[in-house]
């Protein structure tokens, strides 16, 4: 790996770490540490209950206009490159405030599969699970991460904030619905969670309370199996109406709101933080419009300029908060762009490379794993398939990737056996 | 067909969609030609299928050393068998007159009619829409086209057998026959997706791990049953025809060749095979393969036909995997749980739990033709089946393992069970008519135009039943590729159930609905017993009417908001939600 011998070295991840510890352990109280982290924080990190932010670029991120930029070559576009906070390592222009935090992620040029349908669906569904979709369906991260990673609290496992007119996917597979993606569509709370015009706020416990006497001779003398998964998600529904409040950035402050934008995703991002600071154990927050057929230049300029910042500075926050040790950051996007440059300055599909992002959770930082050739036109160091990124997403939170769920007797490996995991990006 | 199933019929048919005219005429039909009191019983001098099943259920306890639970009251059993049988819960009418009737053989008597209604042929089709299908989109037969085909079929009673024979060898030619093409050609004709599909689905084994190599954890799963299985689709393509549909034509293929992962350069062949059995295909003299050769704008019809060899083969004694995986297939929807476990993993290293019980309902099947109705019949009347989900006291149930059946194993109710039975408890179809022409006529123009064409206005209709299904479907369904998913809660869900507008509007009183009419009732203790029967299809008990009656006293003020509550916390109950 091409690593910066300043930044993101495991002696720097140890010493951060200590520094942290010192500070919770020895300067309690101390104003600093009440400003930088939040008692609950605090606990949480005491815990090291890991949690996972996923961002997914919808469409097909470029390449060439983002991690791995080619400027001056025949299928470079219009683009500069800019220098990042990792010497040597460069990012397009279009990423200025990502470039800042280079230092603190680690970049793959050289992602593959083989046989990568050509529809997005599938391709992000590949990128998802590590397997072809003509195999599935596999559950994609998020379902996995609530079924494997989450405690099941009062919150959610793994809540999508995605764009508007996204609605609820069965996406858990196998899984099945209990670990389905809770979708908030365009950032809005989800769905139902409203009372009916029709109920007073006062009368709502009653009707809960209710349901629950009617439940207690059912069960009586019966598997307990059913019946109290059905209770506890009554539960957790009645705790999430209650704190509703947790799906609405408003209640942030217009200094928070300015520095996250005034758009939509912006506002995505803010609200990632407050489900993370929460302890949602995976948000995934989806960004659209990468599928640049036509246009891609401009595409990509309006696309990364509402991206860049508030997607560092989401990372950011984290990482002052002191949650980024235990959490996992994956930029994802289900495939490359094509090299060549269509008459209508469209870059189309380009499954053979494309670049994924990750961070926090020590996962090895500050460089470059893999490269494309001088044009970008192929692999020409370290292939990572798709496999063996999602076996690394999963040991990354202390997973193992090569154990199996058990679905009512089948046994269904977590990860694609035939793949391990990317010893380098791990620590 | 006597007037009372006709009416039976015809009232279903009303309550449960507006499928188009043209298929009441063609069910109708089947009711005709169905003889009614068909011949139930078990063969001459072979003991009955129920006292098999009992038979070699209660020589296994012992096994697990557990003890049987009690016969199940009569209110579980109407509710289970109709949900069972007919897809809905029964209405509070039915069940009234269920409870009161003194008869001993009310049981029995109960199951025949449920099994000769149309709400069974109904129930049938869907569930065997999803148990072949998986709810996979449609592509070139529409799901209702498709389901009015198996809703004949098993109106008609049509032999199992001869229905999988049918959709194995359909090529969508043929209109009559052309929804049982919906097997192939909506699975695009993949031949992979297929072999897979009729592996797990028609056979009971899941081939997937030996589409590369021998399965790696399972002796049984070879290399050579996926590829000769592969064998009998792989010269099937889609083939578009001039008039626009798209249909089935076949190549000829023989053999195909494959190489395990491990040793690529170790190439071997297989012609057509059903697991071990390999079929032999005559011969015929090169240049003459086809009746119509293949090109561009001709259909390919070959002389001798795969997919016609597979479709006598798989379903006929030389496959005995089909009749195990059926009789699996049905003991599991009515029991909850296959004698194979999971149901596409027959394979020695995971034997049965009743190896001899499983044999004999194999045996059934094949010497009563594949009589689905008397077979499910005979499932109903053991006492397996009609075993209370509710262990003796003081034994703990979660000691019990399911695959005993010495206490019923519960079930979820399915999306479309459901559906039909929210709507039917809740008496709001009224409602959910108004609900549809509410939502059609938030677009005027668009009603305006609907409103002057009566066939475009039903369909349009009907397609707003079909989004709130499928709403039901999305929430509670498993999803494509795995339909048989275990019970499960979710957040969404009972948000959904719990605050969604159309949902709560039908529990809210209006349009004659069941909390209306249960708000203008005097009685307190009558508002609970009418609740209760209507919504769990049972008597409340002492404590639950005093509940009832205090609630209702605290919301004196507003009786209907009471009520509404009351109605709300039956429906998102457990006992509800769930098929014990």
């Amino acid at each position: 790996m091409n690593r910066d011998p300043y930044c993101g070295s495991d002696a720097h991840l140890v010493s951060r770490r200590s520094m942290l510890s010192n500070m919770l352990t020895g300067a309690a109280g101390v104003g600093l540490v009440g400003r930088l982290i939040h008692p609950s924080v605090a606990k949480e990190i005491e815990a090291k209950k890991k949690q996972v932010l996923i961002f997914l670029l919808n469409g097909g991120l470029s390449q060439f206009e983002s991690f791995d930029p080619k400027p001056k070559t025949d299928t470079g576009g219009p683009f500069r490159s800019i220098p990042t906070s990792v010497s040597g390592t460069h990012f397009c222009e279009l990423m200025p405030n990502t470039a800042k935090i280079a230092h603190k992620l680690a970049v793959v040029r050289s992602m593959f599969a083989e046989k990568v349908p050509g529809s997005h669906g599938g391709a992000r569904d590949y990128v998802e699970t590590g397997r072809p979709p003509q195999l599935g369906p596999y559950p994609l991260l998020g379902p996995v991460y609530s079924k494997l990673l989450d405690e099941a609290g009062e919150l959610p496992g793994n809540i999508h904030v995605a764009p508007s007119r996204w609605g609820p996917r069965q996406d858990a597979a196998f899984l099945g619905p209990k670990h389905a993606s809770l979708v908030l569509s365009g950032g809005r709370p989800p769905l139902n969670v409203d009372r009916p015009a029709s109920i007073e706020k006062d009368s709502d416990d009653a009707r809960y309370r209710l349901r629950k006497i009617a439940d207690l001779r059912f069960s009586q003398r019966r598997r307990t199996a059913h019946t109290e998964a059905y209770n506890s998600s009554y539960d957790q529904a009645q705790k999430l109406i209650r704190r509703k409040e947790l799906f609405d950035v408003s209640q942030e402050s217009e200094r928070e709101r300015q520095r996250y934008g005034s758009h939509d995703f912006g506002r995505h991002c803010l609200l990632a933080r407050r489900m993370l600071e929460a302890g949602v154990t995976c948000v995934k927050v989806t960004h659209n419009n990468y599928d640049s057929h036509m246009e891609n230049f401009n595409f990509h300029l309006e696309q990364l300029g509402e991206f860049d910042k508030p997607f560092a500075t989401l990372f950011e926050d984290l990482d002052e908060r002191g949650m980024l040790d235990n959490t996992l950051v994956v930029l994802i996007t289900e495939f490359g762009r094509t090299p060549a440059i269509q008459p209508d300055l469209g870059r189309d599909h380009w499954p053979p490379n494309w670049s994924v992002v990750l961070g926090g959770c020590g996962i090895q930082v500050g460089g470059v794993l893999g490269a494309t050739n001088a044009n970008g036109t192929e692999i020409a160091d370290r292939p990572v398939h798709v496999a063996e990124m999602f076996h690394t997403y999963m040991q990354a939170v202390g997973l193992d990737p090569t154990a199996t769920h058990d679905i009512g007797g089948n046994k269904i490996p977590v990860g694609a056996p035939e793949r391990g995991a990317v010893k380098e990006l791990l620590s | 067909m006597r007037l009372e199933s006709m009416s039976l019929f015809l009232e279903s048919f009303h309550r449960f969609h507006p499928t188009p005219m043209r298929f009441l005429a063609q069910i109708l039909l089947a009711l005709l030609l169905t003889p009614v009191s068909v011949a139930l019983a078990a063969p001459p001098g072979a003991e009955a299928l129920h006292d098999s099943i009992d038979q070699h259920i209660k020589t296994a306890f012992a096994k697990w050393k557990v003890s049987a639970a009690e016969t199940c009251t009569d209110a579980e059993f109407i509710r289970r068998v109709s949900l069972d049988l007919t897809g809905v819960v029964p209405d509070a009418k039915t069940t009234r007159a269920f409870l009161s009737d003194p008869s001993a053989d009310k049981r029995v008597k109960l199951t025949d009619r449920l099994l000769n209604s149309a709400a069974y042929a109904e129930h049938m089709a869907i569930s065997f829409d999803v148990f072949l299908m998986q709810r996979r989109p449609d592509k070139y037969v529409t799901t209702d086209e498709w389901r009015a085909y198996l809703q004949t079929s098993f109106a008609a009673n049509k032999p199992l057998d001869k229905l999988v024979g049918e959709i194995l060898v359909a090529d969508g030619v043929d209109p009559t026959l052309r929804p049982a093409a919906k097997f192939f050609l909506d699975r695009a004709v993949d031949k992979d997706t297929l072999v897979r599909d009729i592996g797990r689905l028609l056979l009971g084994v899941d081939l997937q791990c030996a589409q590369c190599h021998d399965h790696p954890d399972i002796d049984q799963y070879l290399h050579r049953h996926y590829h000769g299985l592969s064998v009998f689709v792989a010269g099937s393509k889609t083939f578009r025809q001039p008039d626009g549909k798209t249909v089935l034509q076949e190549m000829v293929t023989r053999e195909v060749e494959f190489a395990s992962v491990f040793e690529p350069d170790k190439t071997k062949t297989t012609g057509p095979r059903l697991l071990e059995v390999l079929m032999t295909v005559p011969a015929v003299e090169p240049g003459e393969e086809y009746v119509e050769k293949p090109s561009r704008t001709v259909r390919a019809v070959p002389k001798f036909s795969l997919r016609e060899l597979l479709a006598t083969k798989l379903v006929s004694n030389q496959t005995p995997e089909f009749a195990h995986n059926m009789a699996n297939r049905l003991w599991a929807k009515m029991l909850g749980r296959g004698l194979v476990h999971p149901l596409e993993m027959h394979h020695v290293g995971n034997p049965p739990s009743h190896p001899e019980l499983l044999e004999r309902l194999a045996k059934q099947l094949v010497e009563t033709k594949y009589d689905v109705r008397a077979f499910l019949r005979e499932i109903v009347l053991s006492k397996a089946y009609q075993r209370s989900s509710q262990t003796p006291a003081g034994v703990d149930p979660n000691t019990i393992p399911a695959e005993s059946f010495a206490v019923a194993n519960m079930k979820g109710l399915s999306p479309e069970q459901l559906f039909h039975s929210l709507l039917q408890v809740t008496g709001s179809e009224k409602m959910f008519i108004q609900q549809i022409e509410a939502t059609l006529q938030e677009d005027e123009a668009t009603y305006k135009e609907l409103s002057a064409d009566k066939e475009k206005l039903a369909k349009g209709r009907s397609d707003q039943r079909a989004l709130r299904i499928k709403e039901f479907i999305t929430l509670f369904g498993s999803p494509l590729g795995k339909a048989e998913g275990e019970f499960q809660a979710s957040l969404p869900q009972v948000l959904f159930l719990a605050n969604n507008p159309a949902v709560f509007g039908w529990v809210q009183p209006g349009s004659g609905n069941l909390t209306e009419q249960l708000a203008v009732l005097k009685d307190d203790s009558q508002v609970a017993e009418n609740a209760f029967l209507a919504v769990l299809s049972r008597f409340p008990n002492d404590d639950e009417v005093k509940l009832f009656r205090e609630h209702l006293a605290l919301g004196k003020d507003n009786r209907q908001a009471a009520v509404t509550e009351l109605v709300w916390s039956l429906i998102a109950s457990a006992e509800f939600r769930l098929n014990h």
